[in-house]
């Protein structure tokens, strides 16, 4: 007869310790919305992942330190996936579709059991990482697991929107020297950079202030537009314009928002005034011959000249009306009007007697529509509307 | 809201203590972020640091070229 009885070592368990260290970046990034940027993009610096896992043997027999690992596996868990696996279990076979491989994007694992994170999470989505290794017990032969996890999530910003014109608060339009149309541009910006057109859309308003009104500026009201309503560049005749405050209104819409179809009580707002002015100028009556008038002259020739500065103007009727009058030299006389014109040929008979010669120059007002005694407004066989 | 981005040289990297987790460029270089660069030096200037280290500040959008080339 054999009694048996089996005798087994018991080793006391190991003491271990895992932990993830976070190398390049935090386990929280921050995204910016209208931007869509995210701070740091993981796509330029990832993120890298490296466990370390530290035994120590109570029996004394294996050394401690860093222990070697095998059977590394990572996984990418949706939080609420995360969620439902009891506290305390490991990760099994039925979570293997959210095991990393080779094929999973945003994610790779280094030869030493790093996990390098390439993947931006879009908030307010959260991802946590979880690894799970084995490390040999060489005392009893066997393989302990070891498994630890962090969460992955991100922050949301909002930036500042902004929304400025190319010109100063006022500017002035020189009838002299300044010809053609102008163009008013408008800039949104946001956090400082124009956003990118396929992610955000805008919309623009441009407005013309009528009193304590603001007008939306439009061809048939606005002689002075020519172009670009609904669009980031007003394009104007300042000919047409002796004062006017032109306001810009303009929103924008990220993906999934819808865009205003008209400026709501949050527009963003900006405006510049336009004031037609003339220049400093000064202006003469130049008479040829000079005041003394040779009696043999049958007409003695006066010219307007106007100078801007230092510089003569040529041609000051296209700028001014130039007026030429002439007043007899006699008491009670009158002031009666010669003509118009740069230039004017007084007959030596109207000054035979001695007189003065008038020269006034008007400022030209702005272009206006033609009207007739009724104030209605005249066009041409083409329905276009006759300036003056 | 900006956030820099630097290239490097590789020999710096390696100064740093970025070489095995930061990304190289075609030619070399490698591409860190502001963050890589706080405990390294004095102060808080990323631009002056990465002068220092004889690198070239980028935006998010030129680190992402950078990696993209090819030589």
């Amino acid at each position: 007869m054999k009694k048996i009885k089996r005798l087994n070592v018991v080793y006391t368990p190991l003491n271990v310790s895992v932990s993830l260290l976070v190398k390049g970046g935090s386990l929280t990034q921050t995204h910016c919305a209208e931007t869509d940027e995210f701070i740091p993009d993981r796509g330029i610096t990832p993120l890298v992942l490296t466990p370390e896992v530290i035994i120590q043997d109570p029996d004394g027999i294996l050394p401690g330190g860093v222990a070697a690992l095998t059977g590394v596996c990572w996984y990418a868990l949706p939080e609420d996936i995360a969620a439902s696996v009891p506290n305390g279990s490991y990760i099994g076979a039925e979570l293997s579709q959210y095991l990393i491989s080779a094929a999973t994007d945003g994610y790779s694992i280094d030869a030493d059991g790093s996990l390098r994170v390439e993947a931006n999470i879009r908030y307010p989505s959260r991802v946590v990482l979880v690894f799970t290794a084995n490390i040999p017990d060489n005392r009893s032969g066997k393989l302990i697991k070891v498994q630890d996890s962090v969460l992955l999530s991100t922050t949301s910003i909002a930036v500042p929107a902004a929304l400025t014109l190319d010109k100063p608060a006022s500017w002035k339009f020189n009838p002299i020297e300044d010809t053609g149309v102008r163009t008013i541009t408008a800039s949104l910006k946001l956090g400082g950079v124009s956003p990118d057109p396929t992610k955000v859309r805008t919309a623009f308003w441009w407005y013309v202030a009528s009193g304590n009104t603001e007008v939306l500026i439009n061809g048939d009201d606005h002689l002075f537009y020519e172009s670009g309503q609904n669009s980031s560049a007003l394009v104007i005749d300042p000919e047409y314009l002796d004062e006017a405050r032109i306001i810009c209104k303009a929103e924008y819409a990220l993906d999934g928002e819808t865009l205003p179809s008209a400026p709501t009580a949050n527009c963003l707002t900006a405006e510049t005034v336009i004031q037609r002015k003339y220049p400093a100028y000064d202006f003469e009556n130049y008479i040829h011959g000079g005041v003394e008038v040779s009696p043999t002259a049958s007409h003695v020739k006066n010219e307007c000249v106007v100078t801007v500065g230092q510089k003569v103007l040529a041609s000051p009727s296209r700028y001014f009306t130039v007026i030429w009058s002439i007043k007899d030299a006699v008491y009670g006389a009158e002031w009666r009007i010669l003509g118009y014109g740069d230039s004017i040929m007084i007959p030596t008979s109207e000054i035979e007697q001695g007189a003065d010669i008038g020269l006034e120059l008007e400022e030209f007002e702005p272009l206006g529509a033609l009207a007739d005694d009724n104030d209605d407004i005249l066009t041409d066989d083409d329905g276009s509307i006759l300036t003056l | 809201m900006k956030y820099s981005y630097a290239k490097i040289p590789y020999a710096k990297a390696v100064l740093v203590g970025v070489d095995k987790i930061r990304k190289r460029t075609a030619t070399g270089d490698v591409i860190i972020n502001e963050g890589d660069l706080l405990t390294y030096g004095k102060g808080d200037d990323f631009k002056k640091k990465v002068k220092q280290l004889g690198g070239t500040v980028l935006t998010a959008l030129e680190a992402k070229a950078e990696l993209e080339k090819t030589l």
